[in-house]
């Protein structure tokens, strides 16, 4: 029987969930436990999942982490050796390769069957309703990464995926003005294709996908994760896809996944390498970032002078 | 400036506290902590190197935590009758207390109550049996017994605040701008809109933090064009790119209006009552889907009676005494705060390409 003990800063909080679910105890530092444990969920704020994931690692645990696993291409290398070297394995929340018709359209897409891809576009956006706890999260405290280490921690994961392939950065923009960004535009180029993702924490985007090959459009919603169009030519048709179900059982998988890791030594269902082309991307991004052009908020200079 | 000063922002998740925070922290003037009541509304002033506190208003121990060190107050923070009317008493506790040098309450036009003609700060308040403006009374007169007892503060009373981030008069409008036959004839929309651009309101913001003639006084928040409502609508149009409204007739107008009011209320004592099995039903049943967001097309569209008396007032807000004491003076006409408006929607992609918009 696995025993599980809550590690947060905020102790009382930490303290309080541990009795709420029968947890064996809670801590306020994860030195405080690394000692006593097998394997470890990283669910922490994103600036601090690869410092926890190596002490971990190094440490000879396992680790489930939340997306984006680390900061940077070569953070993720480091994460896969100490792995290796230790013998110890990581598993990466990037649940959304598990979705069925998201794995359908990978397939539709590595097949042939709708061309050569020439275009991806992804928008994925809702008012940040997270309920999240504390500071960590946004400005400062926030380490000016926002939603693109978020939402778009998916969406270029998807993009990578479905292409198949490892765009390079064509232009990143966001609305960061020293903070964390609440929206982000990111363009990709890979030979024959682009690819254009828009995340938000402001507003309710679109929220769909849309991948035009030189046969076929492959489009749907990201929140239908059982089926998706198909236009060929004038003719459009709906595939429908079994085995969907409400997000959340997403992550359960995974937790199974993590178990069967730990225990019988199975493969990650979500590895550290397969999402290290969407963790080089995000770092591309933010190392080339550019602000939006924001006319409304600059017209604030207006009442500063006459 | 010799000395930065520090000001704590109420409300700073909110459409004019979150103006509030950018261009007091883009003035380079102002330290700037920006109270929020949850921290999962942080992320648009999150995207400023400002600092964000937990900041309850409901609660005297989190609004006396946020305020601690604090030189300054702009006191945003609005809702329930708890948050608006307790919150201001606690707000301005934890101000006299900590000894904060300036405090701008933000009230609004409707503690005058729905007369008509010109209405000035000489005005008495009156009370309406609407929520909002009423409780709004009471969080002034708060206001004026802490100023009475020695509190420097300021009362603002905004009109029709609109610009980026306005759910009320910018997004709604253009959700509904969108959808065709646009409900809302010139005739019954040719009451005057005293529109006002959220930075003019920041204007006053600014000044009731700075100027020495703005302690113990309430100042009208104006726009300095008086359009009617209806032009306020054509010029959104207008600006979003939208091909001319046609309305339809008044008559028609305002029978789509009452015989809409007993689906929107059952439809609200419903979601009420009985949100889980709703909720369930939508994510089960595409049929009950499609009848619920059709529905919802339909109230989203037409307006309620209550919004055709307010098309319908020919109240007017005149600013002359902010202009003459405080030297207050709109900066933004309505084609240039409309304008800007646009652009923030089709940024946040709320401007859909013809056939993306849904027809009723």
């Amino acid at each position: 029987m696995a025993r599980a003990v809550l590690v947060d800063p905020n102790t009382g909080r930490a303290a309080e969930l541990a009795g709420r679910f029968g947890a064996a105890g809670s801590a306020a530092s994860l030195d405080e436990v690394i000692e006593r444990i097998d394997a470890a969920l990283i669910l922490t704020p994103p600036r601090l999942h690869f410092p926890l994931a190596l002490q971990c690692l190094r440490q000879g645990k396992h680790v489930l982490c939340e997306k984006p696993l680390a900061e940077s291409g070569a953070e993720v290398d480091e994460l896969v050796r100490a792995a290796a070297d230790a013998g110890v394995a990581v598993v990466v929340n990037n649940t959304r390769r598990l979705i069925p018709a998201y794995q359908a359209v990978r397939d539709r897409v590595a097949n042939g069957s709708i061309g050569h891809v020439r275009r991806i576009g992804i928008a994925f956006g809702e008012p940040f309703d997270w309920p999240v706890a504390g500071d960590g999260y946004f400005g400062v405290r926030g380490g000016g990464r926002g939603v693109l280490a978020d939402l778009g921690a998916h969406a270029l994961d998807l993009a990578c995926w479905w292409l198949g392939a490892e765009p390079s950065l064509d232009a990143y923009h966001d609305d960061s003005f020293g903070g964390t960004e609440a929206v982000a535009q990111v363009d990709l180029r890979a030979p024959g294709a682009t690819v254009s993702i828009r995340v938000s924490w402001l507003s309710k985007l679109s929220n769909s996908f849309r991948i035009e090959g030189s046969e076929a459009v492959l489009e749907g919603s990201l929140h239908d994760f059982g089926a998706f169009t198909v236009r060929r030519g004038t003719q459009t048709r709906r595939e429908r896809v079994e085995g969907a179900r409400p997000f959340t059982e997403y992550g359960h998988t995974l937790l199974d996944n993590f178990i069967d890791v730990v225990v019988l030594r199975a493969a990650p269902l979500v590895s550290a390498a397969d999402v290290r082309p969407s963790i080089a991307l995000i770092e591309a991004c933010y190392s080339n970032r550019r602000r939006f052009d924001v006319p409304w908020h600059e017209a604030y200079t207006r009442l500063l002078h006459d | 400036m010799t000395e930065q000063r520090k000001v704590l922002v109420t409300g700073a998740g909110g459409f004019i506290g979150g103006r509030a925070v950018e261009v007091l922290h883009a003035t380079g003037h102002w330290r700037v902590v920006g109270g929020v009541r949850r921290w999962s509304s942080a992320a648009r002033i999150g995207r400023f190197p400002v600092e964000i506190a937990l900041c309850d208003v409901t609660s005297p121990v989190s609004v006396r935590r946020a305020i601690a060190g604090v030189s300054h107050v702009v006191h945003c923070a609005v809702g329930s009758r708890e948050v608006t009317v307790d919150g201001t008493r606690n707000v301005l506790q934890a101000a006299r207390e900590a000894g904060v040098r300036r405090l701008v309450h933000v009230s609004t036009i409707d503690v005058y109550g729905s007369d008509a003609g010109e209405l000035l700060e000489s005005q008495p308040l009156r009370r309406t049996g609407a929520l909002y403006g009423d409780t709004k009374i009471e969080a002034e007169e708060a206001c004026l017994a802490a100023a009475a007892a020695g509190l420097p503060l300021t009362i603002l009373r905004p009109s029709i605040v609109y610009g980026p981030f306005s759910k009320l008069w910018i997004v709604e409008f253009a959700q509904r701008l969108q959808r065709r036959p646009w409900p809302l004839p010139r005739e019954r929309a040719g009451g005057i809109c005293n529109a006002v651009y959220v930075d003019d309101v920041i204007q006053g913001v600014l000044l009731g933090l700075e100027h020495p003639g703005a302690v113990g006084e309430a100042f009208n928040i104006n726009g300095a064009e008086w359009p009617t409502w209806f032009d306020y609508f054509t010029a959104l149009n207008e600006h979003m790119g939208l091909p001319p409204i046609a309305a339809e007739s008044p008559a028609l107008a305002s029978l789509h209006a009452w015989v809409t009011k007993p689906v929107r209320d059952a439809a609200k004592f419903a979601l009420r009552r009985f949100q889980p099995q709703i909720t369930a039903l939508y994510q089960r049943s595409s049929l009950a889907k499609r009848a619920m967001k059709r529905t919802e097309a339909m109230l989203l569209a037409a307006p309620t009676p209550g919004e055709f008396r307010l098309y319908g007032r020919t109240a007017t807000y005149p600013t002359t005494k902010a202009q003459r004491m405080l030297s207050y003076r709109p900066r933004f006409p309505l084609d240039d705060g409309l304008r800007l408006s646009a652009a923030w929607l089709r940024h946040h992609g709320f401007i859909l390409s013809g056939h993306e918009r849904p027809v009723t």
